[in-house]
């Protein structure tokens, strides 16, 4: 069973209970382990309990939905009460909440069974997950590569098996880099529409929490259980929440989709643009209409992001700076550098940041969704701190932010989804909406993976 | 151009010559770009409304 849905109906006819899926995901990931270093807690007693308990439900007629008994995990950020949670930081190696985060709560409602915490980039602040602290994750595609990051962890879990969903948080790509890389779904809200309590920040208005999937419907059934209002979290949104799993069968009569004709297809590694134009042809195959669209200048939105994180992620781990022995030097060195950002750029970029959501609204009014690739590159090797694409060398965390970054300055809702394999690796379509439209993302998502056949591209160890 | 090592220094940061050197070039390409978007904004623009303004019970964020 390669799916949540899949799942879900094999434990309702009984061919498997949760005991033994929780057991199958726990044997995984012992097996994986020294391989893929993808976790960084693995709560074993605790799962096979929840498990328990899930399967004495069922058998009650107690059916919490989708999600019951189901093996999860949740990146290293999420606070889970009485379970360490570390940020993948050597500052809070030893922290075991007396909370859960909002996000624990409510996958447990809705029946989940959380198998461990997942291994990171160290406090979320970069693209490799190649953590000093507690090990690089390794991309279960080719182990000597980056998953991307910071959610790395949980990209390498879903797409080697080891659970059916993990959670990630995204402050400038940080779900979707690593679905990219890993060859799975990964999905970022609108800002607000998940509730951030409980979640170590990385940048107080940046930061976005969801989920990382093996199909676009799976992705749709997680945020179906985390959307809504939570008054924990200040900027949580009262916005009312839709219905998100997509129909069985879906037309795109009438969607129009937008392609760039500017920025986003201009320098991607051979054959990621030819990949993702493919699909759109599908999308119009299935009745959209493709609109060919100048997008606003996201060079400089990128810039825009980058002050704004360098200046909040600094003030965010303000507390803990004299204590410079416990970071990494790429962590320290971003740190150090937003101590050195100029106020006054902060300011503008925030007053920048409200001129570019008025300007990607009236890019809305033209379409429904914009298309574009997820990231320019496949996923690097380890240690690999620059590429060369399209003849120009980047560096490596810039490339893969490239395209996804600005879409948290906007807070826009983002879906990443495999479209195919260049040389062996995944490559991802990354589909934006307008705020809190994630149920027509998630529709249009699901008709292009059908029409692709592209779910998940798990690949097993 | 804003001297790094100069600002480093105010800021109570201890850097070695070859680390200022990298951060410098990274925040005067940064710098650069600024001055081009800075030129986009109008004089009445607002910040974004990213804050929401707490209310009584509220206060707890995260």
């Amino acid at each position: 069973m390669r799916t949540i849905l899949e799942a879900a109906q094999a434990l309702r006819n009984r061919r498997i209970t949760s005991a033994e899926l929780t057991r199958q995901s726990l044997n995984h990931i012992a097996k994986s382990q020294p391989e893929l270093n993808a976790f960084i807690t693995v709560c074993e007693e605790h799962a096979v309990r929840q498990a328990a308990e899930r399967d004495r439900e069922l058998a009650a007629g107690a059916d919490r939905g989708p999600l019951h008994g189901i093996p999860i995990a949740l990146k290293d950020v999420f606070e889970t009460r009485g379970i360490r949670t570390t940020c993948g930081s050597l500052l809070f190696r030893d922290h075991i909440p007396e909370r859960d985060a909002a996000v624990a709560e409510r996958v447990a409602a809705a029946g989940a069974v959380l198998v461990g915490k997942t291994n990171m980039h160290e406090l979320a602040y970069g693209t490799s997950s190649s953590n000093p602290h507690f090990g690089a994750v390794h991309n279960p595609w080719d182990t000597s590569r980056v998953p991307g990051g910071s959610s790395g962890g949980s990209g390498a879990a879903v797409a080697a098996g080891l659970c059916y969903m993990a959670m990630g948080s995204d402050t400038g790509g940080s779900i979707r880099i690593p679905a990219a890389f890993c060859g799975t779904v990964g999905l970022k809200p609108t800002y607000g529409r998940v509730s951030r309590y409980g979640v170590m920040p990385l940048d107080f208005t940046l930061d976005h929490m969801g989920p990382l999937t093996r199909s676009v419907r799976d992705a749709a059934i997680v945020l179906q259980a985390l959307a809504g209002h939570d008054p924990r979290d200040h900027t949580s949104s009262t916005h009312r929440v839709a219905k998100y799993l997509p129909a069985a069968k879906i037309a795109l009569k009438g969607i129009r989709i937008g392609v760039p004709e500017n920025f986003y297809f201009e320098r991607c590694e051979g054959g990621i643009a030819g990949l993702v134009l493919q699909m759109a042809q599908q999308g119009a195959g299935l009745g959209a209409r493709l609109v060919e669209v100048r997008v606003p200048d996201i060079a400089g939105l990128n810039a825009v992001s980058r002050a704004i994180l360098l200046a909040e992620a600094s003030a965010c781990m303000e507390p803990h700076l004299d204590r410079r022995d416990q970071f990494g030097a790429d962590v320290l060195f971003l740190l150090d550098q937003g101590r050195l950002l100029a106020a006054t750029d902060y300011v503008q970029a925030q007053r920048l940041r409200r001129l570019y959501q008025i300007e990607f609204a009236r890019l809305f009014e033209h379409i429904d969704v914009l298309l574009t690739p997820t990231t320019p590159n496949r996923a690097p090797g380890i240690g690999q701190t620059t590429l060369t694409i399209g003849g120009e060398s980047e560096d490596a965390r810039l490339a893969a932010t490239r395209f996804v970054r600005g879409i948290n300055v906007l807070g826009l809702p983002a879906l990443s989804l495999p479209c195919g394999l260049v040389e062996g690796l995944p490559v991802s379509a990354q589909l934006i909406g307008r705020a809190f439209e994630e149920a027509l993302i998630l529709r249009v998502g699901a008709a292009l993976e059908d029409a692709t056949a592209s779910t998940g591209l798990p690949r097993p160890l | 151009m804003t001297d790094f090592s100069l600002l480093a220094k105010a800021r109570g940061l201890d850097l070695a010559a070859d680390t200022i050197e990298r951060q410098a070039a990274v925040l005067s390409s940064l710098e650069a770009a600024f001055e081009q978007l800075k030129r986009r904004i109008p004089p009445d623009a607002e910040p974004a409304p990213v804050f929401v303004p707490l209310s009584p019970g509220r206060e707890g964020s995260r």
